[in-house]
């Protein structure tokens, strides 16, 4: 277990490296001059060739691919992310004021989401193919064909225009977080939903399991030890995935409610070339993609422990 | 006693099961014996509960059969296990559930007599070998001390050394726990050696139930006879004298 942990973190360093590196490599070689771009930022449009030379040295866009990455990531070991092209302010301080919005609405809509799918499928999975069965799996599907922004959209409305009860935009109160993360959690719900219904029924054709009833052993210790564990594997690996994706997701919806936070920091930095802020961001994401699915892997190992090979 | 009074049992909208009436006392043994599709494992199925009968009853003891709490011995011994856990919990969940004692000597007993290793008990299924998982899915069944417990095809995974000796284990231990068991098998060799009675089932009716030596030597029905003379042909019954 231990050896296979050890593996799965020397795995997740290496794809860390290389997305590291390949940051790097995709802003530097991206069309057009990125001196301009930053000169255009910081000074508006009065640039002349000297300033946007200045700018090219202050960056460190003139002395190379190689000297240039080796300048960025020995600092970014320690989680030093530089200072931003276009303001000159450090960029970890921004990042984290950004992410103090964007988490949090992520994480409120990750638990909002998995908690009607819970809700859902073990209402769907009471009787399947009953009535409840079809209503949840309609109201699953409907979830799913209704875009995040349109559903945006229609809460304010309801909510905020004709009830009045919750504000629409911005980020002052907590209260300013509900709708966007009903926005977010419906749709992680519409998506889940299906996934759990059909890991229950799945883990409960077990062939081994009528005859463990009949031997005496009661539903609830059946559901714990053969049909919750059997059906948390491939909702886990949903719930890790949707995880990261409502990171990405967290994105439209701030700008439909005016929030403030990952962003509209990465527009503003990618539309200023400011590279230290965009590597940031992408910098962050990869490892947070890495942990999650790092994290998830060592679960299945505990849950499943077939699942890199420990019966070999 | 199992008693198997006039049942039928439904599967969609064909009949698996015609009227099918049997009674097998304690520590009997009952072979079922048919070709696939006959309805054998619905039979299994109608004894544990799991299929209603349309028409007619299962009892034990005069009561319902579940309240004897009858233990299951499947065809496939890996996939009869939770293949996250070890064997251990398997053996032991309807114990524990049950709050039931079971004693060192009886588990020591038990392994002995399957020719298991306690220490195998901590291997999940994958761990050991199919033979293995057969034994240790014998002990599970065993283990509580039922009164009665189903056989469905027992020894049709394993290969045919480990099936003789499986046989030949099964058939001490129910002398030693005096247990009554329900077999159902495609090898008629195994059931004439080891049953005290057959029932043939064809399309779901009982076609003939006799003595084993009736059934080697003088099958009622064209049926019956047709099932035997095939076993010898394959060398799985010896021909009568």
């Amino acid at each position: 277990m231990i050896s296979s942990v050890f593996d799965l973190v020397l795995r997740a360093l290496i794809v860390l490296a290389g997305t590291a590196l390949a940051t790097f490599a995709l802003l530097w070689h991206a069309p057009g001059d990125p001196a301009l771009s930053i000169a255009l930022a910081r000074f508006d449009t009065l640039v002349t060739d000297e300033v946007i030379e200045m700018v090219r040295e202050e960056a460190g866009l003139n002395i190379g691919f190689w000297p240039a990455f080796r300048a960025w990531i020995g600092p970014l070991l320690w989680f030093d992310f530089g200072n931003s092209s276009v303001t000159g302010r450090e960029v970890l301080p921004d990042l984290l004021v950004a992410v103090s919005y964007t988490f949090p609405l992520a994480f409120a809509g990750l638990a909002f989401g998995v908690a009607v799918a819970l809700l859902l499928a073990f209402v769907a999975t009471k009787r399947p193919g009953g009535w409840m069965d079809r209503v949840a799996v309609g109201v699953a599907s409907l979830g799913a064909a209704i875009p995040a922004y349109w559903l945006g959209l229609l809460l304010i409305l309801l909510f905020a225009v004709h009830l009045a009860w919750l504000p629409a935009m911005g980020a002052r109160t907590p209260a300013h977080a509900i709708l966007p993360a009903l926005t977010l959690g419906l749709g992680v719900a519409a998506s889940l939903t299906r996934i759990i219904r059909s890991s229950i029924l799945e883990a409960r054709a077990q062939p081994f399991l009528p005859a463990i009833r009949r031997r005496g052993v009661p539903s609830s210790a059946i559901g714990r030890d053969h049909v919750a564990p059997h059906a948390a594997v491939p909702v886990i690996t949903l719930v890790g995935l949707e995880m990261a994706f409502l990171l990405e997701g967290a994105v439209m919806v701030e700008i439909i409610f005016g929030r403030p936070g990952l962003g509209t920091f990465l527009v503003t930095a990618i539309e200023a070339r400011d590279f230290p802020q965009v590597q940031a961001v992408v910098v962050l994401t990869a490892l947070l993609f890495v942990t999650i699915n790092l994290v998830i892997d060592v679960i299945y190992r505990v849950i499943d422990p077939r699942i890199g090979g420990q019966d070999a | 006693m199992l008693k198997v009074d006039h049942v039928s049992v439904k599967r969609g909208a064909s009949v698996a099961l015609k009227d099918v009436s049997f009674s097998l006392a304690a520590g009997k043994t009952l072979a079922v014996v048919g070709e696939s599709g006959a309805g054998k494992s619905t039979l299994i199925s109608a004894i544990l509960g799991l299929l209603k009968p349309a028409q007619g009853s299962i009892t034990w003891a005069g009561a319902p059969v579940r309240l004897c709490r009858p233990a299951l011995v499947m065809q496939e011994p890996r996939s009869a296990f939770n293949p996250t856990l070890p064997l251990r919990h398997s053996v032991f969940e309807a114990v524990k559930a049950r709050k039931l004692h079971v004693g060192d000597a009886r588990l020591d007993r038990l392994c002995k007599g399957l020719e298991l290793e306690r220490d195998l008990l901590d291997r999940r299924p994958a761990a050991v070998s199919i033979g293995q998982a057969q034994r240790v899915g014998i002990l599970r069944a065993l283990i509580a001390a039922p009164s009665l417990v189903l056989f469905d095809e027992p020894l049709s995974a394993l290969d045919a050394v480990t099936q003789k000796h499986t046989a030949k284990l099964i058939a001490q231990l129910q002398k030693e726990e005096g247990f009554a068991a329900l077999i159902v098998t495609h090898d008629l060799g195994y059931a004439v050696a080891h049953a005290d009675e057959i029932a043939v089932l064809k399309s779901g009716q009982i076609e003939e139930v006799s003595t084993p030596q009736d059934f080697a030597v003088a099958p009622k029905s064209a049926y019956c006879r047709v099932l035997r003379d095939a076993a010898i042909a394959l060398g799985a019954l010896e021909p009568a004298e």
